[in-house]
């Protein structure tokens, strides 16, 4: 049966960590099914000419605190500025800096006794390996998946209000839309997410309203 | 439209004294002398006010704010593809004084004497005049990034590129079984470009270099910087067009430059720099990434994951998705 994915099995697959989510991404993704999207999921997750997605903007969040990082134990060879500078970030929830690889730069800090040469070493490569995996799995899903991303439907589709009543993130409505666009020119095709509160159990108010066959958990495959 | 005659006669009176006989007189040189002027006068009080900025190649003195301080173009003086006007009488001043004026007159002569030569015409003695003005260099980074960074890749791209053909080949055999066929021929192989102590001294410019950036100056840029550097490094790793992004991150840098540092630019002027720098940070920082990722896949080639390294990787991956599922 032909897919449509939701922006999460992309997340699942891009930000592969081995859990059942990720797994059942991959199984998804790698199936031989005929598997369809669009271009607002796309947008979403990879951007456009103009803006980034969601998925680069986290990546080059996750890169960047590596930088800073290598940054500050550049400039002052030493871990505990590093601390002090992450716990302050840490301190202060609004800050959009937040420290979020503490605990992975106390780990290889460990690893190393405390070597800033080594640490710093290690933080480059680890930084280094996240963004060519992050790279190689999206170019994976924009290239080489045979996945066919049609165009969005239109903002102000028929749809839209009715489906509002049901579905509370504007996001979902509009991905929704798209997949029912996509369903009257593809028969039986099935709608996969990863949504389960907003989508997966409304699926008996949604599919009616719908040209799609079926709305599926990613946990079912 | 104002106008500003001390500026008006330092300028002319400059032109008259430094270039008597009409030589060729580039642009460049004179930018760089105006400027040296500028702040030798105002060191002894007296303020021109040259509208200057620092830029790509030391200091420019902006044409559209000199045509707002003066009323005159700065095109008059140094029109498009051709050499600085030649004047040969002393300009007539007016609404200036007799003690501003001598002490003009006096700087002027004084800067030029340290020239006997005339060396400020010719033209291929540019870089000395911008070596000038780096003298009041308002960064450290700055001047180890633009006069010695890149110098030093300079220098190595014409090594690479002017020794001889014979030079060019290592008389080394490539491997065992190579040597073993080629019986008692040497077998050439071609010299990589970078030698391991030319990366190292890269890379300790580098490292000097993340200490001196100035993050509060130049915020703007701090991460766009970080990210220049971890990719320069994986460049010189992988030898790979050195000077090209040296200078591409030179070129974005110097925008932000001329908005940071300058003197008696309009306001007008300066919102349109803004403006550009945005427009260019946006262009280069897709740039940055296209050659970043290019670089990466060449390192990805090289690398082999431990199940150490595996685990953290999927910890990172845990930590980006929960934060994509936030937003």
């Amino acid at each position: 049966m032909p897919y449509f994915l939701d922006s999460n099995v992309f997340l699942g697959y891009c930000f592969y960590n081995s859990d059942a989510m990720a797994e059942a991404s991959q199984r998804v993704i790698n199936s031989p099914e005929e598997k369809h999207s669009s271009h607002t999921v796309y947008h979403e997750c990879f951007g456009n000419t103009v803006k980034n997605g969601r998925f680069d903007e986290i990546q080059d969040e996750i890169s960047d605190e590596f930088f800073r990082a290598l940054d500050y134990l550049q400039r002052e060879k030493d871990i505990e500025y590093l601390r002090l500078y992450a716990q302050s970030l840490k301190e202060n929830s609004d800050n959009k800096k937040n420290c979020r690889i503490c605990d992975i730069i106390e780990e290889i800090n460990s690893e190393n006794s405390g070597d800033i040469e080594l640490i710093m070493q290690d933080l480059r490569s680890l930084a280094r390996e996240y963004e060519i995996e992050y790279n190689k799995r999206k170019k994976d899903v924009m290239a080489h998946k045979g996945i066919d991303f049609h165009p969005s439907a239109s903002n102000d589709h028929p749809l839209c209000s009715t489906l509002a009543s049901h579905v509370a993130n504007q996001a979902d409505v509009h991905i929704l839309i798209d997949a029912h666009e996509v369903g009257k020119k593809i028969s039986s095709l099935v709608f996969i997410t990863g949504d389960y509160d907003d989508i997966v159990k409304k699926k008996d108010a949604i599919l009616p309203l719908l040209n799609i066959s079926r709305i599926q958990g990613i946990f079912s495959f | 439209m104002s106008e500003n005659p001390q500026l008006i006669y330092a300028v002319e009176y400059f032109i008259h004294k430094a270039n008597p006989t009409g030589e060729y007189f580039n642009h460049t040189t004179f930018n760089k002398l105006l400027v040296e002027l500028y702040l030798r006068l105002k060191e002894r009080g007296l303020d021109i006010k040259l509208p200057y900025c620092w830029y790509k190649h030391g200091c420019l003195v902006d044409s559209i704010s000199f045509q707002s301080a003066t009323g005159i173009s700065l095109m008059h003086y140094e029109p498009p593809r051709d050499s600085v006007i030649v004047m040969p009488s002393l300009p007539n001043p007016h609404n200036i004084t007799f003690s501003e004026k001598t002490l003009i007159q006096e700087e002027i002569k004084k800067l030029l004497a340290e020239h006997p030569t005339r060396s400020y015409l010719k033209s291929d003695n540019r870089e000395e005049y911008v070596n000038l003005n780096y003298k009041h260099a308002p960064l450290k980074f700055q001047k180890a990034f633009r006069r010695s960074l890149i110098p030093h890749l300079e220098y190595l791209k014409h090594l690479s590129q002017n020794i001889s053909r014979s030079e060019r080949w290592d008389l080394t055999f490539v491997s065992e079984t190579e040597a073993l066929y080629a019986g008692d021929m040497m077998v050439p192989r071609f010299s990589s470009g970078l030698d391991i102590e030319d990366q190292k001294k890269i890379i300790q410019q580098l490292d000097d270099l993340i200490i001196d950036f100035p993050r509060k100056e130049m915020r703007e840029l701090y991460r766009t910087y970080l990210r220049w550097d971890d990719t320069f490094r994986l460049a010189v790793k992988h030898q790979d067009n050195l000077l090209k992004h040296a200078e591409d991150f030179w070129g974005i840098f110097a925008f932000l430059l001329r908005i940071k540092y300058n003197e008696n630019i309009t306001g007008e002027r300066i919102l349109e720099w803004q403006d550009d720098f945005e427009r260019e940070l946006s262009r280069y920082t897709k740039e940055l990434k296209e050659t970043r990722e290019r670089l990466l896949e060449l390192e990805a080639a090289e690398m082999s994951y431990d199940a150490n390294t595996d685990r953290k990787l999927k910890k990172l991956m845990t930590i980006s998705r929960g934060m994509a599922l936030e937003r």
